[in-house]
């Protein structure tokens, strides 16, 4: 029961000691000025005329630091005056020489007050006293001695909120024991104070309440400290000291015991925050008797939802001892703030005495569907991210060093550490925002120094990047993998709004072939045989270097050195097995959470990327063509066609890399635009609006599952001016992606989500040999050929699909038309008799000077090399449009198409019905970055004529209405215009879309349910075969928005969709509101809610 | 009358010479490039007496790839085919159907054996089919005789593509190891932490005229090149009395430093070559710096992380080509260890 049960932060505590008058108030005894008791080993009282004095005879003095002073303003008299930083920085506070008895051998015990005057800037740390110097882990000489205590103000949290940690040294490593959050405001004085029971229990206090416990099995004494002590501030440093008077430090021998006067709550339910209708298990709230006495006759009472409940108690409530109570929260009230009051009477010391106290649960409406807008970023400002349009932000739950400590899942939600998580996690979700873990553990084993988990050579050194990158194909951390999953379910999986997974990110990149013994004979067991000699590198061997090498590069299919590098990019190297096992643990425990892997496509084009995971994604630079990011999305597809039931997702990101898109000032300084005054020295900034909007609107265009975006330093100004390493340059950036998500994704995405691609026609082969044996292949950075190529495809208005050589092995090439083979130097034999056989059924072929001389193209695209000025780049590959579209005059045309080559279209069908996306990619230089000539990053308006070869009813789905369009030679067309960076969505419905019906009952019961349905149909009411998007608004009898307002689909013409009034919402009448957003019809309806 | 109206009387006269010559299309069919493409394909497998007429007359088509598909088709009629390819190689207009022609030709033949097509080939002016011939040429080891020849000229041919290709096909040295700034995976600035130039004096110089230094081991470490003529880098060859066009080799030692606590990688900078360079370290090929006559005065940097030997003599070798005027080694050399 325990295990269900979270320890809680007295900061959130509101319970109060509200004896009888008559009484007065208990004063408990570590309220008083601090007495020489016999377990003192030394006391600094500062007391004036002594200040420097030690209160044990023979314990060392103390001596003020340069930006240190003895004042008369302490808690009992004379006190410590820190100054915090300084400029210029010096020490504060007092040092004490090192001596024998300031490292304790065992148990020992530190109480202090202290008083602050200052916060410091948020993530900044305050020293109040310290032995160690190292408050992080490190195996430097003299890191591990000694003992610290400092406050730290979290990033996130007001001024005032601090945690307090406990360093503590034993020789060869430390521990570092952390509480929960803490409430501290200036100018009062607080009693701060911690306890080490020599055998690896750490236990810290405020004001006497416990507010952090740390259990290190197998600790003992702490080594002694080389270091003298310093009281204030840092030791050795002279830039986090404390800011205002502490006060009666003293360090004591055994453990102490604290008790803070009160009744406390120690313990209740691990969440506070519940969805409407969700399922919950009973509710647990624990009191501690922390109040020094025993309480008599004691009487408990819990007032809840409405419901009253008197809890069982002993006769006699001793000290120190806690009390459960089990509660219910019933969520199918309606969603507000439901407190639950606790009271207790009882008498003490002969009178009466009554404790009260509130815990606030809440009770959410559920979200309408939507679709993903992920920032990956773990910056705490969810009110932010959520007015952009976020709706999920990065959040590691840890789960890594829990799980390899114990070498089994396990629950650490009742941790300091869990406990500051949960905190988080329900803050979010209060407002709204859900949690995407960023789960690393393969990232975690970096640091372990265990040769068993390098990555060795053929020679058995270790590999250049072997501290980037850990040996994750070991068993130990294929474990540890889905332990660390598991873990993170156990602790967090029942946080409805922890849904999502991030699985590692940028680890192919420094991966490397490895020849530990493990490897071998994973390697061996696959091939059946030895690793060939040339494999030393990974990313192939090139065939000019191969004597034997076939003169036509048509290679056998059980090539042995392809089927070594398919199984090491496929399963050897360790990092797609481990993610699968992540994604596993993940689940372990039912839980429901989508996983994703970002960057999969940094691999050459071989299927299993990112592992058997619900996602695969993919972070882009838009520049210098945003229209790179459909082929960076369409790499994706092709990944992820191997994996069954895999979907993707895609990201763009936030920031410009300075080096690729602005490298340098321009000489005359009046030639530098405001941001390149204003931060001269930045590495990565903010994308252009306009580029954003296109890059957006080129990944909705395929059937993406979700967004994701990076970069936050990029995208807003951060709090106190911090800056990390990206900056905001374009404060017109945000503005823009807040309005898409408004206007664009979030009506349109739940649509989006439910129409699938057309099947492809045209083919582009990513061929894997020619990757491994001729060094070609993209490599997810969209920069080689390979990706121009598809540019070209693109602008020529044609809708290629990506392909891999195993996708043909697979399905052959039946469907295409035409294929697309840039750097295929060197083919399989089956892949080479696909493309035979495709070719003598009419598929033509369009092929550079490389291709592998056994394929007899139709059509030759040769190589062009990249002019570094984007508008050169950009004129070239447009030329080849044009070409490619008249060589194919007469024997291909695709279905939709633009009459302006900077529009490009991209088709998407549901049932009968088309979705034509337009996407303006008229650009030039502008004065953001254009002067730089290497991104035309200023999007100009445009205008164009669409034409789809069908006929029907168009409809624009961004400017909900119907569109005019004329029906010739077989062929729809209609006229389109654009803004800049603008992308269009164009409905193409078999039938037109005339009648728009809401049906609900006019009466219901509050607690039942209120079924409502949406349908769209032509005038003969046939339901149109389409997904349309849908508003719907609910207004309840108190005029507040309803669970459920939002976006919707009507698939195949219909939606069905079941409020459910509770039985505690305000009688009377409830509105409902439903809009087509393909016409603008709007309708409203009315039910009496009784 | 104008080109749209002529080409479509041409169509039309194409189409009825199909049906009178094979009997087996609609009009409605053969009307559309399409169908006239389907036609060609599908004439592969027609009685060769019947189809190559046929097939002749649609390498003349107004659509390109109703000719490209003549030419697969044509491939199919043995000797009676390859004669109209033949044909075709030397008149077509469409290049790709020459290209097309030309591999058909070659097909499963060894390069020796069609080196009279190949030297047409190298004649034509468009890229592509150049490209091809190139490519064949240099498909097979060793290359002598008068394939060595066309190869020489491929490698004088004035487009970069053919120079490279026939350059990667026949030279034996390669090297794949990518400079720091040119990793797409490094996504961090790259900072010079030291520079260490190389002497300018102490250098030896050979002319290679037959191109076959490479082959007597010039590049190894151990050979002896105390015959050699001394020369100074950072300054063009003709300056020093050596009045040459064509290939030389440069070859000198350098100290490296001690070995940095850290650093990223380590890089020899050239200043400039005179046109162009291939450069072996110790006897491991580095790289080369290959752009014809415009790289004369473009500096480049080879990676030599793992070549290097720190805190001893390192033997460097620089293969020089220059077509015109000054040449060789002209700016300085540098060691660049990066961060």
């Amino acid at each position: 029961m325990r295990e269900k049960i979270l320890f809680v932060a007295v900061s959130a505590v509101l319970a109060a000691w509200s004896v009888l008058a008559a009484s007065g108030r208990l004063i408990q005894s570590w309220e008083n000025e601090c007495t020489l008791e016999n377990d003192v080993i030394a006391l600094w009282q500062f007391t004036a005329g002594a200040e420097g004095q030690n209160s044990r005879p023979g314990a060392p003095p103390a001596k003020t630091a340069p930006n240190g002073k003895f004042v008369a303003e302490g808690k009992f008299g004379g006190g410590l005056g820190c100054a915090g930083v300084t400029t210029p920085e010096s020490a504060t506070g007092t040092i004490v020489v090192n001596h024998p008895v300031l490292s304790p051998s065992g148990a020992f015990s530190v109480d202090l007050w202290a008083k602050i005057e200052a916060h410091g800037e948020p993530g900044t740390r305050a020293f109040l006293i310290d032995n160690k110097c190292f408050y992080y882990v490190s195996d430097r000489p003299r890191a591990n001695n000694g003992f610290m205590f400092f406050l730290q103000r979290p990033k996130s949290q007001s001024a005032g909120v601090v945690t307090m940690t406990v360093g503590l040294g034993f020789g060869s490593d430390s521990v570092f024991a952390t509480s929960g959050t803490v409430t501290m405001p200036a100018g009062v004085w607080h009693h701060l104070a911690f306890t080490y029971d020599g055998a690896g229990v750490v236990k810290i206090y405020f004001n006497c309440e416990k507010v952090g416990e740390n259990i290190y099995p197998g600790r003992g004494s702490i080594a002694a400290s080389t270091r003298d002590l310093s009281i204030g501030d840092r030791a050795g440093s002279t830039f986090q000291g404390f800011a205002g008077v502490l006060d009666d430090v003293c360090l004591r021998r055994g453990v102490r015991t604290y008790h803070s006067g009160n009744i406390d709550r120690v313990l209740t339910s691990k969440r506070s925050v519940f969805n409407r209708q969700e399922k919950t298990g009973p509710g647990h709230l624990a009191l501690l008797n922390n109040t020094g006495q025993d309480l008599h006759k004691p009487s408990l009472t819990i007032d809840f939802q409405g419901q009253s409940k008197a809890i069982a108690m002993p006769e006699t409530w001793k000290l120190d001892e806690e009390i459960t109570a089990a509660f219910q929260v019933d969520t199918s009230l309606r969603a507000a703030d439901y407190p639950l009051t606790y009271r207790l009477r009882a008498t003490v010391a002969g009178q009466s005495a009554e404790f009260t106290g509130e815990v606030l649960f809440t009770i959410l409406n559920r979200k309408p569907p939507a679709m993903p807008v992920v920032m990956r970023s773990s910056f705490d400002d969810p009110e932010a991210m959520l007015a952009i349009g976020f709706t999920h932000a990065n959040f590691g739950l840890g789960g890594d060093s829990q799980a390899w400590q114990a070498k089994k899942p396990v629950d650490y939600a009742n941790t300091p550490s869990g406990q500051k998580i949960i905190e988080r996690l329900e803050r979010w979700q209060r407002i709204g925002l859900n949690a995407c873990h960023y789960a690393g553990a393969g990232r975690y084993m970096r640091s372990n120094k265990d040769i068993r988990y390098k990555r060795l050579d053929r020679d058995g050194n270790l590999v250049p990047k072997h501290e980037d990158n850990a040996n994750v194909a070991h068993p130990d951390i294929q474990q540890l993998g889905y332990d660390s999953g598991a873990s993170v379910s156990l602790s967090f999986g029942d946080f409805p709004h922890f849904d999502a997974a991030l699985i590692h990110s940028e680890v192919r990149d420094s991966t490397d072939l490895s020849f530990q013994d493990y490897d071998i004979a994973s390697a061996e067991q696959f091939l059946g045989g030895k690793i060939p000699p040339q494999a030393v590198k990974k990313n192939g061997v090139n065939y000019m270097t191969i004597s034997d090498f076939p003169a036509n590069r048509v290679i056998p299919d059980d090539y042995p050195l392809l089927r070594y590098y398919t199984w090491f990019w496929k399963d050897g190297d360790g990092w797609n097995p481990l993610n699968t096992q992540i994604h596993r643990g993940l689940k372990s425990t039912g839980k429901k959470v989508w996983t994703f892997f970002d960057p999969a496509v940094r691999v050459p084009s071989v299927w299993g990327s990112g592992g058997q995971l619900d996602f695969i994604s993919q972070w882009t630079y838009s520049y210098p063509d945003p229209i790179k990011i459909g082929q960076a999305t369409d790499e994706l597809f092709a990944m992820a066609d191997g994996c069954p039931d895999q979907g993707v997702m895609k990201m763009t990101q936030v920031i410009w890399k300075r080096t690729q898109t602005a490298p340098t000032l321009p000489k005359n300084p009046d030639d530098w635009t405001a941001w390149e005054r204003e931060f001269p020295e930045v590495k990565y900034y903010t994308i252009a609006p306009d580029n954003l909007s296109e890059a957006l609107w080129s990944k909705l265009s395929r059937p993406i599952k979700g967004i994701m975006y990076h970069g936050w330093g990029s995208l807003v100004t951060l709090p106190n001016g911090e800056y990390g390493a990206y900056f905001m340059t374009n404060p017109e950036t945000a503005p823009r992606l807040q309005q898409l998500l408004a206007d664009v994704v979030k009506p349109l995405g739940p649509t989006l989500l439910e129409v699938p691609d057309i099947p492809a026609d045209i083919a582009i082969l990513q061929s894997f040999s020619s990757q491994i044996f001729a060094s070609r292949g993209t490599f997810g950075w969209s920069g080689a050929w390979e990706a121009d190529v598809h540019l070209i495809l693109q602008w020529a208005g044609y809708q290629p699909r990506i392909i891999f050589d195993e996708t043909i092995r697979r399905d052959g090439l039946d469907q295409y038309k035409i294929l697309v083979l840039p750097a295929c130097d060197v083919l399989t034999q089956s892949v080479v008799d696909a493309i035979k056989k495709f070719q003598e059924r009419g598929g033509i072929v369009i092929a550079d000077q490389n291709v592998c001389p056994a394929i007899l193209a139709d059509i030759f695209l040769p190589v062009i090399k990249r002019a570094s000025n984007a508008a050169e780049a950009k004129a070239a590959l447009q030329a080849e449009s044009r070409r490619l579209q008249r060589e194919l005059q007469g024997i291909y045309a695709a279905r939709a198409s633009s009459s302006d080559i900077d529009v490009v279209t991209r088709l998407r069908r549901f049932g009968t019905t088309d979705y034509l996306f337009a996407i303006n990619d008229k650009r030039e230089f502008g004065d953001y970055v254009g002067h730089h000539r290497l991104v035309m990053e200023k999007g100009l308006p445009n205008q164009a004529t669409l034409t789809i070869d069908r006929p029907g009813h168009v409809y624009d789905l961004v400017r909900h209405q119907a569109v005019t369009s004329r029906f010739v030679d077989g062929a729809l067309s209609f006229e389109a215009s654009f803004g800049p960076g603008e992308g269009r969505l164009f409905l193409i419905s078999r039938t037109a879309l005339d009648r728009f019906r809401l049906k609900l009952p006019a009466k219901v019961s509050r607690g039942q349910d209120l079924p409502m349905t949406v349908t769209i149909s032509d005038r003969w009411g046939r339901l149109a075969d389409a997904a349309i998007p849908i508003e719907v608004r609910i207004t309840d009898a108190d005029g507040k928005p309803g669970e459920f307002s939002g976006y919707y689909t009507a698939k195949h013409g219909k939606l069905d969709l079941t409020l459910q009034p509770a039985a505690n919402d305000t009688p009377g009448t409830w509105i409902i509101t439903a809009t087509n957003l393909a016409t603008g019809q709007s309708l409203s309806q009315s039910c009496h809610v009784r | 009358m104008t080109m749209k109206r002529f080409a479509g009387l041409f169509a039309g006269t194409i189409c009825l010479t199909i049906i009178l010559a094979v009997g087996c299309a609609s009009p409605r069919q053969a009307d559309n490039a399409e169908a006239r493409r389907q036609l060609a394909l599908d004439l592969a497998k027609h009685d060769t007496a019947k189809a190559v007429p046929t097939l002749t007359v649609l390498l003349q088509d107004g659509n390109v790839l109703v000719r490209r598909a003549a030419v697969r088709s044509l491939a199919a009629h043995g000797q009676a085919g390859k004669d109209v390819l033949h044909q075709a190689l030397r008149e077509n207009s469409d290049e790709q159907t020459r290209r097309m022609a030309l591999q058909i030709l070659c097909e499963n033949r060894r390069p020796d054996d069609c080196l009279d097509i190949l030297e047409t080939a190298l004649t034509d002016q468009p890229l592509p089919v150049r490209v091809y011939a190139a490519s064949l040429l240099a498909s097979e080891r060793p290359a002598l005789g008068r394939r060595q020849q066309l190869l020489q000229k491929a490698s004088r041919d004035e487009d970069l593509a053919v120079r490279s290709l026939v350059m990667r096909a026949t030279w034996p040295f390669h090297c794949d190891t990518v400079r720091l700034r040119d990793r797409p995976d490094w996504d961090y600035d790259v900072v010079v932490k030291e520079k260490h130039p190389l002497p300018e004096a102490g250098w030896k110089i050979a002319i290679d005229n037959d191109v076959q230094g490479h082959t007597r081991n010039w590049f190894k470490p151990d050979f002896n090149d105390s015959a050699w003529t001394d020369i100074k880098i950072a300054k063009a060859w003709e300056p020093q009395g050596i009045n040459h066009d064509g290939f030389a080799w440069y070859r000198g030692t350098f100290k490296a430093p001690a070995k940095p606590a850290r650093f990223n990688a380590a890089e020899l900078h050239f200043g400039g070559v005179d046109e162009c360079a291939w450069v072996w370290l110790n006897g491991v090929y580095i790289g080369d710096h290959d752009l014809g006559p415009e790289g004369w005065n473009l500096p480049f940097s080879l990676d030599v992380t793992k070549v290097l030997k720190w805190g001893e003599d390192n033997q460097l070798t620089v293969r020089v080509h220059d077509s015109t005027m000054a040449g060789g080694i002209w700016k300085p050399i540098t060691l660049e260890i990066l961060e």
